[in-house]
């Protein structure tokens, strides 16, 4: 009896272990600063934006630094009330001068002339910790990059052509743009002469050509001349002309050279990432790519293994950009995401997304004070040789291909708040790309323009087309984003692709009013 | 839950009412000769899992557990000694699967797939489903407590032939799931029901456990047995140096069943 009454309890007690919950909670492992901010008082004249005054953390960043977007190249900023969100049960410390000081969110910090500050957090459960460097960073001064040039007096002799017209050419040397061919063409009719002057800048610095009507003196055969929208009265034909131009302004474009050299690893020390070093652009983690993502399916990769790497070969002798479309191996097929394309983009990799939602974790744009113009550079493409779907299963009759494009885009919503696009920018389906309409401009290569082979570079220049005019204000106020993509496969974020298809890219420049 | 604890307590008050209702005598019930020895054909279900014990605190709460089905069946040759004391030792083919579903915090996992191995702590809903086929050599010494009823007790051997053990991890009822890659301070990535990690760690399981078993036997007819036991393994499914689970998981199994004796 006894027996028996023990064995029931046995087997009850076996049965309470598969059913009871455990002992106590164990004490929190993690040490993150979850969020972050500042409070002030008028933060529009801090930052660009209103919420600006949040951090971008994405939750998957395993980078300690805790970077807050750009405040305003004359912002003044001192001690401000600093708030965090940590871990439940963490602990967080400034450090100052190396030593831990107990932090209570919101109590002031000073942020002054970019400073970096540090603190410690330490879990709950006192096993680890995570030290963080925080700063508030200025933007360099905008600037409109338009040149003054002193020009001095340019003689020209005019020569007859036909009739009464004439044309005269001079090399100018305008400062800093070397020697720029002026070409002045007109007619005669006796008493008045109408000529127009046409300074062919090279293609790297002009984009407009401005003077003021007053700037405007000339003489014509010695006899000075009162040029009246580029009408000069003259008394007779042919002759020498001199025209002075005091001061030419000419509205040049901002080049932002993307020239691929500069690269390092990221911080597992596997896999390659790139440093912007373009001084325009003032951000050297524009670049983002896919290989955080890839780097979980395919651990047991070398750099040289990865979608996106470095590689020497460059279209000027120097390194480029190579991107393949990868297999995922048995990981990737795991989570139905069997290919990664080789991608290069301006923008950030939450790759805590990578898994759950893979468009959702390429965060397309990053803010600009420049309005692109043209995207032009030099690709390589060799398609891989099968293109399969999302299944893994060949696509008959479709041959792979690469995708690059430049899209600019309103970065607030209509009520200030911030908008990144995602692996979707380019769907116009709302339900996925709700913020599709705040896209002004787009630069996008036709598929069918792909010249395909590796041995040549071939040179591309796109247009970025835009669909309303923006406002100068606005752009020189980081209110646009400038997304600029490249994809060794077409659909790749869909996970369709052909594994082996290659892009190289090289000297990419963005020629941007201002 | 509350349904298995009331069904386990049935079945207990069952068992300890109808134990002490019985007044039969040892004429009736046997053994006739002292030293009588003899087979025993058995076919019973078979419900239990894996566990770690005691739970550890990562495991926070145990969803739901049910068996995915389970027999066995097998012989023994028993040998009684005296009136009371006996032997029996035999085979038995036994299938037996579990499903749990728990809920963990900062749970050590790890994914293995092709070469690749992707590891850290994970917080979520975590799903196993486990299986076992193979063979249980018990060697119990048995007691008869009264004519009708007969106790024992001994180690086991199993030896399993094809097991697997696999399952998937996502994001509990509150949306929350995610592994920090490497420990605690890695990536945060997110793993939703959408898109779930799964796991089989079936190539890492161990060929061959051990444990202790603890039955009983009734005397229904003259030759028919009701009998249960319980096999509580002693060593782990894994083997030590297998660190994706970084606790021991222990089988422990319940069998119920009938049993033919001569």
């Amino acid at each position: 009896m006894k027996k028996n009454i023990l064995f029931c309890s046995l087997l009850l007690s076996a049965a309470m272990t598969f059913t009871s919950c455990s002992s106590d909670e164990p004490a929190n492992a993690e040490c993150d600063i979850e969020q972050a901010w500042v409070h002030m008082e008028d933060p529009g004249r801090i930052f660009y934006h209103k919420a600006d005054t949040i951090a971008d953390i994405l939750p998957s960043y395993d980078s300690n630094d805790i970077q807050f977007p750009l405040v305003r190249y004359n912002a003044n900023i001192g001690m401000v009330p600093f708030y965090v969100v940590i871990t439940p049960g963490a602990k967080i410390y400034q450090l100052v001068n190396g030593k831990e000081v107990a932090f209570a969110s919101g109590s002031p910090v000073d942020f002054s002339d970019d400073q970096e500050q540090r603190f410690r957090v330490r879990s709950e459960n006192g096993a680890y910790m995570r030290e963080y460097t925080i700063r508030i960073k200025h933007d360099k001064e905008p600037s409109i990059s338009t040149q003054t040039c002193e020009l001095g007096t340019v003689a020209f002799t005019a020569v007859p052509l036909s009739g009464n017209q004439f044309s005269a050419d001079q090399v100018m040397d305008i400062d800093p743009y070397g020697e720029v061919p002026v070409h002045i063409e007109g007619t005669y009719d006796g008493h008045t002469a109408t000529f127009t002057l046409t300074f062919s800048l090279d293609d790297e610095h002009s984009v407009e050509l401005n003077y003021a009507e007053e700037e405007l003196r000339g003489t014509w055969n010695g006899q000075e001349i009162i040029p009246q929208t580029g009408v000069v009265q003259v008394s007779e034909a042919g002759g020498q002309l001199s025209i002075t131009l005091s001061e030419l302004s000419v509205q040049t474009a901002t080049l932002i050279h993307f020239n691929f050299e500069d690269f390092g690893f990221d911080q597992t020390n596997t896999f390659h990432v790139w440093t912007e070093t373009d001084p325009t652009v003032n951000d050297p983690a524009l670049w983002a790519t896919g290989n955080p993502g890839f780097q979980l399916s395919m651990s047991s990769a070398t750099w040289d293994m990865y979608p996106s790497i470095s590689e020497e070969g460059g279209v000027d002798g120097g390194r480029c950009v190579k991107l393949t479309t990868r297999s995922t191996g048995s990981f990737g097929a795991m989570v139905n995401m069997r290919i990664a394309a080789g991608n290069l983009f301006t923008g950030s990799f939450d790759v805590g997304n990578a898994l759950k939602e893979a468009l959702a974790a390429t965060l397309m744009g990053k803010s600009f004070a420049h309005k692109p113009l043209t995207m032009r550079g030099y690709y390589k493409f060799v398609p891989g040789s099968t293109k399969q779907d999302k299944a893994g299963k060949p696509i008959e009759g479709e041959t792979d291909v690469c995708d690059f494009y430049c899209v600019v885009y309103k970065n607030t919503d209509a009520n200030g708040n911030k908008v990144q696009l995602d692996g979707n920018i380019l769907d116009t389906d709302k339900t996925k790309n709700p913020y599709v309409d705040n896209i002004v401009g787009i630069a996008r290569v036709k598929s069918a323009d792909i010249i395909t082979g590796a041995e040549a570079w071939n040179y591309f220049e796109l247009p970025v087309v835009y669909t309303q005019e923006l406002e100068q204000d606005e752009v020189l106020g980081r209110q646009y984003s400038v997304a600029v993509v490249f994809s060794s496969s077409i659909d790749g974020a869909y996970f369709r692709g052909a594994i082996g298809s290659t892009l190289w890219i090289d000297n990419v420049t963005l020629m941007c009013e201002y | 839950m509350k349904l298995q604890h009331t069904i386990l307590l049935t079945i207990a008050l069952l068992l300890s009412t109808s134990l002490s209702a019985q007044e039969d005598a040892y004429e009736k019930w046997g053994p006739r000769s002292l030293n009588r020895s003899g087979w025993i054909l058995r076919l019973g279900y078979v419900i239990g899992g894996t566990t770690p014990l005691p739970l550890p605190g990562e495991i926070r709460h145990i969803n739901a557990f049910k068996p995915l089905g389970g027999l066995t069946f097998g012989a023994d040759y028993y040998q009684m000694f005296s009136r009371r004391l006996g032997l029996q030792a035999g085979v038995h083919f036994f299938y037996e699967g579990f499903h749990t579903s728990a809920d963990v915090k900062n749970y050590r996992m790890g994914i293995d797939q092709g070469g690749n191995h992707l590891e850290g702590n994970f917080t979520g809903t975590d799903v196993t489903d486990t299986k076992m086929v193979g063979i249980t050599i018990p060697i119990t010494c048995t007691l008869r407590l009264s004519p009708r009823w007969n106790f024992g007790a001994g180690p086991f051997f199993s030896f399993v032939g094809n097991g697997s053990f696999e399952g998937e991890v996502y994001d509990n009822s509150e949306g929350i799931g995610y592994l920090r890659e490497g420990d605690p301070t890695g990536k945060k990535i997110a793993i939703t029901r959408e898109n779930p990690a799964t796991y089989d760690f079936a190539s890492d399981m161990r060929h061959f456990y051990w444990g202790v078993e603890v039955m009983f036997e009734w005397k229904a007819l003259q030759h028919m047995n009701v009998f249960g036991a319980l096999d509580w393994g002693v060593s782990s499914i894994f083997p030590s140096e297998f660190e994706t689970v970084s606790f021991r998981m222990y089988p422990i199994y319940a069998k119920i069943g009938l049993a033919y004796r001569y």
